[in-house]
């Protein structure tokens, strides 16, 4: 009984540490891949700063 | 304010209460209670964050700031967007999978408990001084901007808080916040419109980027580089990101809003989010302020925006010094809106070369109306040695109390009451579980029932949020040393980020050497604070330079003894 216990937590905590490791490497809920997610976030600031830019010297 | 104000005000006061409360309601434990049970949606958590990082100064300040000093401020919050990324392939990750309650639990499993608790208490020290603040500086403007008592305001601020974020824990706080979020932005673009529509007739939005461009307003990007200057693109990309890195992976009001996200993916996409929408945001809010700006150049504003300094000097013996100052300064004014239309007109009607003398003219008239308002200055300093001559954070909240419509001052009043009790909410919650979860339970009693820690966490919130409005009834006695109170949170900020980083991304370096990097790091941070110029920002860089250089020679020193002792153990054995 004791033994069968034992068994089931191992079992759970090895699908535990399986949910886990599927959960840190889930794709994020749109586009392919948070690279993707990245390199958007990233690209917004570069245009935001351009953007900045031409208004700073458009009004200058 | 008028009463449908009034109304408007306790309308939306009331109803962020009793949202909070019920939303909050069903805390079993202190997972439910500080974590709400990991299981808040992406968009809370994003909203969470930026309403825990935006405060109500960043609402009464922030366009007075571009009033006075243009919009270059927007910089600072360039380095943010890159600081959400790394965090979010860093730390949102390593936090989940260790199911932490605090980012100081999480150095404990890394180095040791005298790391954890050195961690805890320098946010404990820096974040307890700020939650007065908090709670302090809204309270002073609102008192002084509607006449009521500043204990008044205060008590309202953090009396509000205590009642929802005791009750109903971390889900009210995330909840409200969300809430306080939507009414701030709300908010803000009500204000914009209505600044744009009380312009003069004949000037239109792009006229009004002229006018501010031209008079040095617009100043939004500068990429000269020079170490004083507190704010270019340079100090921004690289400052700020230490600075976002720093207050969203070390500060635990932060981190507790992503732990609260019911995966890794939501916690993520909060951070991210709060990276897309931010800069934008800043830039909207200091636009606001260039456009009051140029509404001002039109229209006479007050020689000094804070209401209290200008009824003490007219009951002073300066009174007909000052008033006769505020006469020339009218006068100044007219004269320089005069050139101001003639210059528009010039402006659309491409004519260079009549441009150059106007505007040559324009900064006459205006330098004419600043060396008049610095003579006021005098004046209320010769009448008060002690005044306090910095209005700014009185200009926006000056403006819209005597020219925006009844039920929008109402809207914006409310507006800065919900940035203010965000941000307070999430530094009580953090402040009542890093002192419950990294000091009480670590170090004082470990055996605990949940609901023994649960009733500990709802006396920790309220003690924390007691504390935080006492602090405000005393800090204007505090005087400068208020400001001084704000530089000291940024001084700490550098030595968090380096222990943090060690922990992340150096997996030999120990604990040891850590703790005494720390203790190193702070030291040279303080050094640059008292001796040198170097603008505040790169005190992060520098301080988490310096902990992360001597923890990895300290590091490399223990090894090669460890390494000699254990050479020489056997000859000894022998």
């Amino acid at each position: 009984m004791r033994m069968l216990q034992s068994e089931t937590s191992d079992l759970d905590l090895v699908t535990s540490n399986q949910d886990q490791a599927t959960e840190l490497s889930d794709p994020p809920p749109f586009l392919k891949s948070w690279g993707q997610i990245y390199t958007i976030v990233v690209g917004e600031l570069a245009l935001l700063v351009l953007l900045f830019y031409l208004f700073s010297r458009a009004f200058r | 304010m008028r009463t449908f104000d009034w109304i408007v005000l306790v309308i939306a006061l009331l109803a962020i209460v009793l949202y909070g409360v019920y939303k909050g309601r069903g805390s079993k434990n202190i997972r439910g209670y500080l974590l709400a049970d990991k299981s808040m949606k992406w968009y809370t958590v994003a909203l969470s964050i930026m309403a825990t990082q935006a405060s109500a100064i960043t609402f009464t300040s922030t366009p007075g700031q571009a009033y006075v000093d243009g919009m270059r401020f927007v910089q600072f919050y360039f380095g943010l967007p890159l600081a959400m990324i790394i965090l979010s392939f860093t730390a949102v990750p390593i936090f989940h999978k260790l199911n932490v309650f605090t980012a100081y639990e999480y150095l404990e499993q890394r180095f040791d408990l005298k790391t954890r608790v050195l961690a805890s208490i320098v946010f404990l020290v820096q974040r307890g001084l700020s939650a007065g603040i908090t709670i302090y500086a809204p309270s002073l403007v609102l008192s002084v901007m509607l006449g009521v008592d500043i204990r008044v305001t205060s008590l309202v601020i953090g009396g509000i808080v205590i009642i929802y974020t005791t009750s109903g824990g971390v889900k009210a706080v995330n909840y409200t916040d969300f809430q306080q979020m939507l009414v701030i932005m709300f908010g803000m673009v009500a204000a914009f419109c209505a600044t744009i529509i009380l312009l003069p007739s004949e000037v239109s939005f792009g006229d009004a980027l002229h006018v501010a461009g031209g008079m040095g307003k617009l100043n939004v990007v500068d990429f000269s580089f020079d170490f004083d200057n507190r704010y270019n693109f340079w100090s921004g990309l690289v400052g700020g990101m230490f600075v976002a890195l720093a207050y969203f992976g070390c500060d635990q009001s932060q981190v507790q809003r992503y732990l609260t996200g019911r995966s890794v993916t939501q916690s993520r996409l909060g951070l991210l989010f709060n990276g897309i929408a931010k800069v934008p945001m800043q830039f909207f809010i200091l636009l606001i302020g260039a456009m009051v700006f140029v509404f001002y150049q039109f229209v006479a504003p007050p020689i000094f925006f804070n209401p209290v300094e200008k009824a003490r000097i007219s009951t002073s013996a300066y009174a007909s010094e000052f008033s006769s100052l505020e006469q020339q300064y009218n006068q100044a004014i007219e004269r320089k809106s005069d050139v101001l239309r003639k210059y528009l007109a010039v402006v659309k009607s491409n004519d260079d070369q009549t441009l150059a003398p106007l505007k040559i003219e324009l900064n006459k008239a205006n330098t004419n109306a600043e060396e008049i308002r610095k003579g006021a200055v005098e004046v209320l300093r010769k009448n008060d040695p002690a005044v306090d001559t910095n209005d700014t954070n009185y200009i926006f909240l000056s403006f819209v109390l005597k020219y925006l419509p009844v039920g929008l001052v109402g809207l914006i009043i409310a507006c800065i009451f919900a940035a203010s009790m965000s941000s307070s909410s999430g530094e009580l919650s953090a402040l009542a579980t890093t002192s419950v979860v990294d000091v009480y339970k670590r170090l004082w009693k470990k055996d605990g029932t949940e609901r023994h820690y649960l009733m500990v966490s709802r006396i920790a919130m309220a003690l924390w949020g007691v504390y935080g409005i006492a602090f405000a009834q005393y800090a204007g006695r505090l005087g400068s040393l208020v400001e001084a109170v704000n530089i000291l949170g940024s001084l700490f900020y550098g030595t968090l980020l380096g222990i943090f980083l060690l922990a992340f991304y150096l997996k030999s370096v120990d604990g040891t050497s850590t703790f005494i990097a720390a203790f190193v790091g702070e030291g040279v941070v303080l050094g640059c604070f008292w001796f040198t110029k170097i603008a505040w920002l790169w005190f992060n860089v520098i301080g988490c330079g310096v902990v992360v250089g001597v923890a990895l020679i300290l590091n490399l020193y223990f090894k090669n003894s460890h390494r000699d002792n254990n050479k020489k153990a056997p000859s000894i054995a022998r």
